[in-house]
């Protein structure tokens, strides 16, 4: 099995490599870029020169295979970007601001750095539009992506292959009929319809859900003097009832195509040779159904586990902005719209990344339900 | 008369006592008018530092904390002396009219109680005008310090005393070399100067030396000491900025900040954002066309605040004037004008004049619900006419007596007669009969059939709907449109590319309003893969009413006025765009904010004088 591991993760190597490639490439090749809004939202203040000039200091005025390089190993090797070393040498060296500046803690970053890292070592890079690094900006969504994602799986699954083993237990009972409805409805309807009609009628006509975020808006003073928001003084369980509407629109595919698996694979399992042995053996249908037939149908669900936690990364743009969540999918989202590069190729890492390990522990998982499977 | 004494002296303690407590009676009043929460729909802000920023997120914050060296007056829409907010007080050209004295307002302190002076403003301009930073405000100057060339007015300034600067700004003259040889009185030369904003040098000296490129390093700093209604601000990645009222600003309008604090609640979808505010969880709103007149009524029954004015800006068709197969420059490196080749239906003037009565804008714009009279048109109502470039509600620099073009489809076809274009084989089709393109460029082009496409942002549901009706009311007289929304980034590539045939846009014209149009109607602006004078328009009587109208001697505003208005003339004739319409902007509020007094354009002026009531 590690052997197994290891040779996955090495054959990873080349995937990543590729699908980074190939991502920059289709990425560069689409319309617009980093700053076509900068000129088009300000057309009287902004000149075609400034726009120009900071093509340049941006590095985005060379072929996308530099910019490319520059990404992946860094400017300090290879690809340096121009700068104005005689104004860098006369320059005063910066004095220490903490004297001057209030608390704001925000790291920031030079959208034109000439030192950058590269991605192989471990450098995302600084956002061209929020002006972060894009580690940062990640690190910071990734805990209300992550509340989101993992209520979902867990509402999905706990809910999905409980309803798909009932149906199949009670096949062609209304039960079952009802849960080929909800399964159908579940899918076909669309995240933003749903997301809209539940919180019209949940939270602002009967005023009893909160009406998005994450948490009650506020700014408080934390210890270190700092301000904060709710979110940083109240814990997830006093604050639960935002994931709730959320949690339900994202959940329902989940679980309509849980149970729908979850019922046909019952359903596979039930006519398999072992199953009516173990029924001629005179067990009683309770042992038959829940410890012979369920643990075997849900081996094939184990393929579906590691592709679901990229889901839970990855976020749910439409449903983040319907309910103001703000997890990953939302940045992403505006990444992409702004063409912001680093962030998009960022995200473009952990999506092949997280892919990568999902079917790998999809491989462990496997391996676990089924004694018969062997790497 | 003893009576009268006692009155008298009765008055005079009130007075005193009054003088004495007032300020104290001010601070006491100052922060407790409540939260105002604003939904935020554009996303986080890239910086606080108004030196660095251009996105609207950002300026809504930094605009707040930092005052500028000349204000706009919220009434005018103009750069004034003595506006609150701003260091000017007075001003004064030379003889030249190129070198601008300005006197800067002697009372004012950053919070810390350090006094505003020329070093604040001289600091900020020579961090941008350094070049070493990724601001955009570079455009302010005619060149960077190290020489490169800029399309901005100031071309240098300097302290003369604490409270005094001098700048010499105008038109830039450049030899063959790029040189700089001559400044050229501009009228419009002054509103560059604020593009710069003012900051506590003090401070930013403090914080980064002369090294001006590590503000870069650090984008959200915010210094100990600021000048606005509000600071301090919070910043919570997809959720909010909140900023606290400022209790020792001195130029708010009451001369006291009344909300305790401001918030930026991040609301990314427009319905939500509605649907919260109607909730009540947002103090103001700005409300959307499509709900516009459900508004009205829901106002009338609720009590909220509504204020309704025209757009800043207008949507418009921009034609390709030029061979869209080979875009060029307008002109070359030494100004003189490179020949565009012309568009085979839009380089004559005679199409583009039919295409502006052959499509109904009346029609789009439609009616608001009147009794069992449902709305009709796509904006409902809500909207207005667009004659030409800056034509508006209140702007007199188009003759007031012009109209927009009448639709009149006989008269379109006439033109397009007249230009050769005809439906010859009774198909239904006009197609080129010895129309301008086979006249002057290729014979073998007679008989094609007059098709073109046509191209705006997808989302955007009222272009969309606009082209649609285009594409219809055309194909009435025999012109084929085709017809796509595209990706905005796309279209924006595809307008910079001037290979187009038409596209449907907007221009959102910028504060304080500024008449001259030549960054978007004239040669030197007509750059492929970057200039805004994306159609190829160019008009040498044009050129020179703009450049008259710029550098006039004393810029007199009537002789101003009067040239403008000669100049929107010849865009109204010479059609390069074809106006359609301007949006009526409708800004809502609570019905428990007092003090909300928007003004058009300037919906905001007063923010640190609303309370907003609690229950």
């Amino acid at each position: 099995m590690t052997r197994h591991i290891i040779r996955r993760l090495l054959q990873a190597i080349p995937t990543l490599i590729g699908v980074t490639l190939l991502s920059y490439m289709i990425m560069s090749f689409a319309p617009g870029g980093p700053l076509s809004f900068l000129g088009i939202a300000n057309p009287q203040e902004t000149s075609a020169e400034t726009v120009a000039a900071l093509e340049v200091k941006f590095g985005l005025s060379d072929p996308w295979y530099i910019q490319y390089g520059r990404w992946l190993v860094g400017t300090d090797i290879l690809f340096q970007l121009p700068q104005d070393e005689t104004a860098v040498e006369e320059a005063a060296p910066t004095t220490n601001a903490s004297s001057a500046r209030t608390s704001n803690s925000i790291q920031g970053c030079s959208v034109l750095a000439t030192q950058r890292q590269g991605i192989l070592r471990g450098d995302f890079g600084c956002s061209f539009k929020w002006r972060r690094p894009v580690i940062d900006l990640i690190a910071e969504r990734l805990p209300a992506t992550m509340e989101l994602g993992v209520a979902t799986l867990f509402v999905a699954l706990f809910l999905g292959v409980p309803i798909g083993l009932l149906a199949a237990i009670s096949r062609g009972s209304i039960f079952d009929n009802f849960t080929r409805i909800f399964a159908v409805v579940g899918n076909a309807v669309p995240a933003f319809w749903m997301g809209l009609m539940l919180l019209l009628i949940f939270a602002f006509t009967l005023d009893i859900l909160p009406s998005g975020g994450r948490c009650e808006r506020m700014r408080v003073r934390l210890e270190d003097g700092s301000s904060g928001g709710c979110a940083d003084v109240v814990p997830i369980y006093n604050r639960l009832e935002y994931l709730i509407l959320p949690v339900f629109v994202l959940s329902l595919g989940g679980i309509a195509g849980y149970s729908r698996y979850m019922r046909t694979s019952m359903l596979d399992t039930i006519n398999s040779d072992y199953v009516r042995t173990a029924r001629a053996k005179g067990l009683s249908a309770r042992s038959v159904w829940l410890n012979h037939a369920a643990r075997n149908a849900l081996i094939p669900l184990a393929t579906f586990l590691g592709p679901a936690l990229v889901g839970v990364i990855g976020g749910a743009a439409i449903t983040e902005t319907i309910f103001s969540w703000p997890g990953l999918g939302r940045l992403i989202v505006e990444a992409v719209t702004n063409r912001d590069y680093p962030v998009i190729m960022a995200s473009v890492i952990i999506s092949a990344l997280l892919t990568v390990v999902a079917y790998i522990i999809s491989d462990i998982l496997y391996a676990l339900f089924d004694p018969r499977i062997r790497f | 008369m003893k009576r009268f004494t006692h009155l008298f002296m009765v008055g005079v303690l009130l007075t005193l006592v009054l003088a004495l407590v007032g300020p104290a009676a001010a601070q006491d009043a100052a922060n407790t008018g409540g939260v105002v929460i604003e939904g935020n729909i554009g996303g986080d802000p890239s910086t606080f530092n108004p030196l660095l920023g251009s996105d609207t997120v950002s300026s809504d914050v930094y605009s707040k904390m930092y005052p500028d060296l000349i204000a706009i007056n919220p009434e005018t829409l103009r750069s004034e002396p003595m506006q609150l907010g701003g260091l000017a007080e007075s001003w004064e050209y030379d003889e030249t009219g190129t070198v601008l004295t300005v006197h800067l307002r002697q009372d004012l302190v950053w919070s810390d109680g350090t006094p505003i002076t020329a070093d604040d403003y001289i600091w900020a301009a020579d961090a941008v005008r350094s070049g070493l930073t990724s601001s955009p405000r570079t455009s302010a100057f005619t060149s960077l310090a190290d020489g490169t060339p800029e399309s901005g007015f100031v071309d240098s300034y300097e302290k003369i005393d604490d409270y005094t600067i001098q700048f010499v700004l105008g038109q830039p003259v450049r030899d063959d070399e790029g040189n700089i040889t001559e400044i050229l009185p501009n009228c419009v030369a002054l509103d560059s100067i604020s593009d710069v904003s003012v900051v506590p040098s003090h401070l930013y000296e403090a914080a980064f030396g002369m090294d001006y490129a590590a503000m870069d390093e650090d984008p959200f700093f915010v210094p100990t000491a600021t000048f606005g209604a509000f600071t301090d601000p919070f910043f919570e990645a997809g959720v909010q900025v909140s900023m606290l009222g400022a209790p020792e600003y001195s130029d708010a309008v009451l001369g006291y900040v009344n909300p305790s604090e401001y918030v930026q609640l991040s609301v990314p979808d427009t319905t939500v954002e509605y649907e919260r505010f109607l909730a009540g969880e947002l103090t103001f709103i700005g409300i959307s066309a499509d709900r516009q007149n459900d508004f009205r009524t829901l106002a009338e029954e609720e009590g909220y605040q509504v204020f309704e004015s025209p757009q800043n800006g207008y949507t418009y068709v921009g034609w390709n004037l030029a061979d869209p197969s080979n875009p060029q420059p307008g002109v070359d490196e030494n100004g003189n004008p490179i020949d565009q080749g012309i568009h085979p239906l839009f380089g004559d003037v005679r199409v583009r004049q039919a295409m502006a009565y052959a499509i109904d804008t009346t029609s789009m714009i439609g009616t608001r619900p009147d009794g069992d009279n449902p709305a009709t048109g796509i904006l409902e109502g809500n909207g207005y006419q667009a004659v030409t470039h800056n034509s508006g509600e209140g702007v007199t620099f188009v003759d007031p007596g012009l109209e927009p073009y009448a639709f009149d489809p006989e008269k379109a076809l006439e033109l397009l007669a007249e230009a050769g274009w005809s439906d010859q084989d009774g198909d239904g089709q006009l197609e080129c009969n010895d129309c301008l393109y086979a006249q002057q460029v290729d014979p073998d082009y007679n008989g094609t059939p007059m098709t073109f496409s046509l191209a705006t942002n997808a989302g955007n549901e009222v272009r969309e709907r606009v082209g649609q009706t285009i594409r219809e009311q055309l194909s009435q007289i025999g012109i084929t449109v085709e017809f796509e929304a595209i990706d905005f980034g796309a279209l924006v590539d595809l307008l910079l590319s001037q290979t187009h045939d038409a596209i449907i846009i907007g221009w959102s014209l910028g504060l304080p309003f500024d008449p001259d149009g030549r960054w978007a109607f004239s040669a030197e602006s007509d750059v492929p893969g970057s200039g805004f004078a994306y159609t190829s328009y160019a008009n040498p009587e044009l050129d020179a009413l703009w450049e008259e109208a710029t550098t006039i001697p004393g810029c007199d505003p009537e002789a101003r006025v009067e040239l403008y208005q000669q100049a929107m003339q010849i865009l109204y004739e010479d059609q390069p765009y074809l106006w359609l319409v301007i949006n009526n902007v409708m800004a809502a509020a609570q019905p428990n904010v007092e003090g909300w007094d928007p003004l058009p354009a300037a919906n905001l002026w007063n923010l640190d004088a609303w309370r907003v009531i609690e229950d």
